[in-house]
């Protein structure tokens, strides 16, 4: 659960919201013709696609919101760690496995929940308020 | 990127050489420390000791890699939001430059190239920051059920080594993979003077 639940938001995995951080596509549905080709040449053309499949705007996005994200995280970290430390709560030893789920799930989801809050929308406001009319 | 004329742990960070023993030194130390967390912990001294590493976290890491702070070897990553600070005499002494204005400037501004690389670096450092708690994780799971004695001080270590990778592993990457700053022969025929 720790390892799926934040692959919905994608990034790390393909079939997310998100697209794949380092390129990845969700596959198709078996257009692409591989026979009568060695396997370098393959290799050629994937890396060729998975290069194509991100763009210069993608990457700045998705570094930016990395960044953004570390910054929070600086913070949060630490906060945990006083939680294992400060006195009133060093006495509940549940606190330790609930503090690395937490954290977990924080460091897999946070670039992608900053990406899907801030990327504007996709069609026109109208375009929505016109379809639920109809 | 790198703060012309810095040093980091006593080492100038001009030459990516000297930059790199500088910060292996620097995670020896951070592994030697997590590693006195595991056999002692915080619990001697508890809260204290939690507020002295957070002030040594503050003091050395933001303080000598930068990034966090302004003084450090790396550029303050939030350069645009520089603070202005009248001279006093000892920026005067440092010979820091000044604004027209007469205002002491503690951080340049970034350009465009220089916030790609910073947060190329911070998504490469997420990256790495993702695998190794899902690491610590998976550790510390099979570490709870052989019911090892000092549990809280490997949780405390842990945290405290991904607390540690927060603050200062962007800086880090940055300070490895940027190229010399000065050529080669020109520090040859400085050591050679």
């Amino acid at each position: 659960m720790v390892i799926s639940w934040p692959k919905m938001l994608g990034g790390t995995w393909s079939n997310g919201m998100i697209r794949a951080f380092d390129g990845h596509e969700p596959k198709n549905d078996g257009t692409d013709d591989y026979s009568f080709m060695t396997p370098e040449d393959i290799k050629a053309r994937k890396a060729l696609e998975r290069l194509k499949r991100i763009d210069e705007r993608d990457v700045n996005i998705r570094n930016s919101a990395h960044y953004r994200a570390y910054s929070a995280l600086r913070w949060i970290v630490p906060a945990g760690l006083f939680l294992l430390i400060a006195e009133p709560y060093r006495r509940h030893p549940f606190l330790v496995p609930a503090i690395y789920v937490l954290l977990l799930l924080v460091v897999s989801g946070l670039p992608q929940s900053i990406l899907l809050w801030t990327e504007p929308d996709m069609e026109p406001a109208d375009e929505g308020s016109a379809e639920v009319q109809a | 990127m790198i703060r012309t004329g810095g040093y980091l742990l006593g080492f100038s960070v001009k030459r990516r050489a000297t930059r790199r023993k500088a910060i292996v030194v620097y995670w020896c130390f951070c592994v030697w420390f997590c590693s006195l967390i595991i056999t002692r912990g915080f619990e001697t001294q508890g809260t204290v000791s939690f507020l002295i590493c957070l002030f040594l976290c503050f003091s050395i890491i933001a303080g000598e890699l930068g990034g966090i702070r302004a003084n450090g070897a790396v550029k303050r990553f939030e350069g645009l939001r520089h603070r202005e600070r009248r001279p006093t005499f000892q920026t005067l002494l440092k010979n820091e430059p000044l604004d027209a204005e007469g205002t002491v400037r503690t951080s340049d501004p970034m350009d465009e190239r220089e916030e790609k690389i910073r947060d190329h670096a911070h998504f490469d450092a997420f990256k790495f920051s993702r695998r190794l708690s899902l690491l610590l994780l998976v550790c510390f799971v099979f570490l709870d059920m052989s019911h090892t004695q000092n549990l809280l001080h490997i949780a405390q270590a842990f945290l405290f080594g991904i607390a540690l990778t927060m603050w200062s592993l962007p800086q880090t990457l940055i300070l490895w993979s940027e190229p010399d700053m000065e050529p080669a022969d020109e520090g040859s025929g400085e050591a050679q003077a």
